[in-house]
Formats: structure tokens, C-alpha cells, sequence
């Protein structure tokens, strides 16, 4: 989940597969603060937002067909289409488990099973009105085990686990750029990309509601309230 | 591609033909236990296509997604990658033994011959063992000083069950 929200990874944890790529196309990847911002949604939403960068913004990855943008126009109008098809360059982080992204076409689901053990599920999309050629070539791009990127970060999230067990580290901080953000009209807080604006989002989230009262259980009285009972709860 | 041959002894393929062809893949799994991935990959042809489905042993890869579907360029792209020491799934390394077996040969035709072979795949890294299984299927041209391989699917039987990350060549 964090890592979805983070632009501050890629540049070491995928410069292996990047290095291919810029040797390949001689094109440069931006890293790190790359003109992108990190949103906290609320609610433990987030968001890292590419439409917003310095530079201009930094356009959707890949070439959406006329099908495809026709589509889109005739259900939003051509001001709102070209916003969401051209600058809408996002990763965004539904709290707890779920996770879109713009630069390619997948739905990835988060499951947790054990401590120690978490699944995740990628589904990839196709879009209603694009032609079967953009979809197929789309769904080449979606993530899997044996990705060059994301075997990397399944290697992370390992290590992460790994290293949470170490005992004499009491925090861990999720403090990058926290002073220096900001927030827009809406209410949402922004920082910069590489910052751990959504981070902290979603852990300020994980611990509202780890502090909510419980809630009773069996309101239906499906278990005459033995459980509610035995976790302590007044009925 | 085509349906798995069915051995009957009518149409047997010449037992010298068979013994290459096992010794060929014996070979590829060597270059790729000891670790020589570059020699692993001048083993495949400019126009080859190497393959690894995914959710199921074999569809259609131009319309639904693969684990792998590289093209000669994409395979050398990860090939280096893997040499590289920032590909921390590699670092360190796996260590690995190859079991290939039942070797069955396919169609054959103009210079090119279809083989199929089961594997077993025996990982260790950072003390954990992890065993990958499933099926190959080559199509080996024959080229001066040696068979090529034009093209390889490797249908993992993981491959619709939630699994680590696979970055080593298969």
C-alpha cells in the first residue's frame, strides 16, 4: 500500500530494469521528486498525481485510440475526456487493499492472509469503446510475478518483512516532507511525490480504526450475543 | 501451438534424433544452472519467441496476459538485467538443479523439429527451498553447428495459484 503511493523507490529498487531501458531507448526516467505530488484523500485514500508537475504534466503512458477517445468523449464531453485520458496520470490507493493505476490497465487487490504471508491479486482491464488491438497490447503491460519491475518489489516487501521483526527499532518513520505540505480547497493534503504525504493517510486511517470502539457484534442476535460477550463487549 | 504427440511406436521418432534432442535440453539446463545466461541466450534465434502463459498451461498471448511474452530484444533486455547487482530478487543468487524429462518429440518438418519435456526446478536462496514443475515445449531449428531454439513456452503448473516472484530464466 505504501508502496503504491511512493515515487521515491523506483530509482533503486527498479535501476536494474530502468538502466535496460534507458540503454534501449536512451530515454531518461524521472525519479525521486519528479514533479509529481502525493495526495492524502482522506479516510486513508491516496493518491500520487502526475498531472501536476512543474514542467507540465506528465501524459498518460500509452496512446489511447480514436475508438477509445470518442468513447470517452461522448459519455464526459472533450474538456473532461482530454483531462482524463491526457493528464490524468495517477496511482491511487483506495484504503485498505485496493489499487488503480492510470499507466497501465489493471485493478490490483491486496489480501491479507497471515503475519506473514499476503497475497496480492492484479486483474487487468479492458476499456468499454477502445479497439481490441489497444486492449490486447495493454494487457501485456499488466503486472504479474515474473514482471522486471514488480519481482522487484515482491523482493522488497520481503525484505520489509524481514526487517519489521527486528526488535530493538521501536519506529518507523513516515516523516518525509512533512514540513512542507499543503492543502487544496478540497480539503486534501498534498506533498511532493517522493514525500509520505499518503502514507501518512493511511496509517493516521489504520489507527482511527484500530482505536474505534468495537462494534457489537450479531445485531441480528444470529449468535445471542455469546461472542460480543466473550470479546468483552456490553450489549 | 499443436497438440502433444502421441507416441505409438508407428512414426517413432529415429531413436539418434530422440537422444540429440534430449541432449540438447540437458544441455540448455546446464548453461542455465551454472549460471551462464548469455550462453544460455545465443541459444535462441533472431526471431524467436519465448513464452510463459499465465492462468492457464496455453491461450492466446495476443489477448490475454502472459507472465513472459518477450521477443528476441525483450529476452536479451532481461537476460542483462540479470546481470545486473541491483536485481536484489538475484542478490543473492538462486542456486539451482534442472531435472528435464520426459522427452517426446513432436511434429518435424523443414529444419525445424517440436519437443516437448516436463521439469522440475529445484531453488535455494537465503536457506529457502522452493520447487517450480511444468512443461516445455521447443521448437528447435537446425542450424549450422547446432540446433536454435525458435521458440519456448514453459507452462508452469504454478502458474494460476499465487506464487513468489519468478525472475530466474526458465
Amino acid at each position: 500500500m505504501e508502496n503504491w503511493a511512493d515515487s521515491y523507490h523506483p530509482g533503486f529498487t527498479h535501476e536494474a530494469a530502468f538502466e535496460r531501458g534507458r540503454i534501449r531507448t536512451g530515454r531518461k526516467n524521472a525519479l525521486g521528486d519528479d514533479g509529481s505530488e502525493n495526495g492524502d484523500l482522506g479516510h486513508g485514500h491516496s493518491m500520487l498525481d502526475y498531472s501536476r508537475a512543474a514542467e507540465g504534466p506528465r501524459p498518460v503512458p500509452f496512446k489511447v485510440d480514436a475508438a477509445h477517445r470518442a468513447a470517452v468523449e461522448r459519455r464526459l464531453g472533450p474538456e473532461r475526456a482530454a483531462r482524463v485520458l491526457d493528464l490524468s496520470n495517477v496511482n491511487l490507493n483506495i484504503y485498505p487493499n485496493l489499487l488503480f493505476r492510470t499507466a497501465s490497465p489493471e485493478v490490483l487487490v491486496v489480501r491479507p492472509v497471515r503475519a506473514d504471508l499476503t497475497e496480492i491479486y492484479v486483474y487487468g482491464l479492458r476499456y468499454q469503446g477502445a479497439s481490441a488491438e489497444e486492449n490486447n497490447r495493454g494487457l501485456q503491460r499488466v503486472a504479474n510475478a515474473a514482471s522486471v519491475i514488480q519481482s522487484d518489489d515482491l523482493e522488497a516487501f520481503e525484505r520489509i518483512q524481514e526487517g519489521l521483526q527486528v526488535k530493538s527499532l521501536e519506529w518507523l518513520l513516515f516523516d518525509r516532507g512533512m514540513q512542507r505540505e499543503w492543502t487544496l480547497p478540497t480539503g486534501e493534503v498534498r506533498g511532493y511525490g517522493a514525500d509520505e504525504t499518503g502514507q501518512r493517510g493511511q496509517h493516521r486511517e489504520w489507527r482511527r480504526l484500530m482505536l474505534q470502539e468495537p462494534r457489537r457484534c450479531c445485531t441480528q442476535g444470529t449468535c445471542g450475543g455469546a461472542r460480543a460477550e466473550r470479546n468483552g463487549v456490553a450489549r | 501451438m499443436s497438440a502433444e504427440p502421441r507416441t505409438n511406436g508407428a512414426g517413432a521418432p529415429a531413436e539418434s534424433l530422440q537422444r540429440e534432442l534430449e541432449q540438447f535440453l540437458y544441455a540448455e539446463a546446464e548453461l542455465l544452472d551454472s549460471w551462464q545466461i548469455e550462453a544460455w541466450f545465443q541459444l535462441f534465434t533472431d526471431d524467436c519467441t519465448y513464452w510463459v502463459p499465465q492462468n492457464a498451461d496455453t491461450h492466446d498471448p495476443a489477448t490475454a496476459p502472459s507472465l513472459i511474452l518477450d521477443s528476441h530484444t525483450e529476452l536479451e533486455d532481461r537476460m542483462l538485467r540479470l546481470l545486473s547487482p541491483l536485481v536484489y530478487t538475484q542478490t543473492p543468487r538462486a542456486r539451482t538443479r534442472r531435472l528435464v524429462s520426459n522427452v517426446r518429440v513432436g511434429r518435424a518438418d523443414a529444419g525445424e523439429v517440436q519437443v516437448f519435456s516436463n521439469f522440475l526446478l529445484y531453488e535455494v536462496r537465503l536457506d529457502r527451498e522452493r520447487v517450480l514443475g511444468g512443461q516445455a515445449e521447443h521448437i528447435l531449428r537446425r542450424e549450422i553447428g547446432g540446433w536454435r531454439i525458435r521458440y519456448k513456452r514453459v507452462s508452469l503448473l504454478s502458474n494460476n495459484s499465487p506464487t513468489g516472484s519468478i525472475t530466474l530464466l526458465l
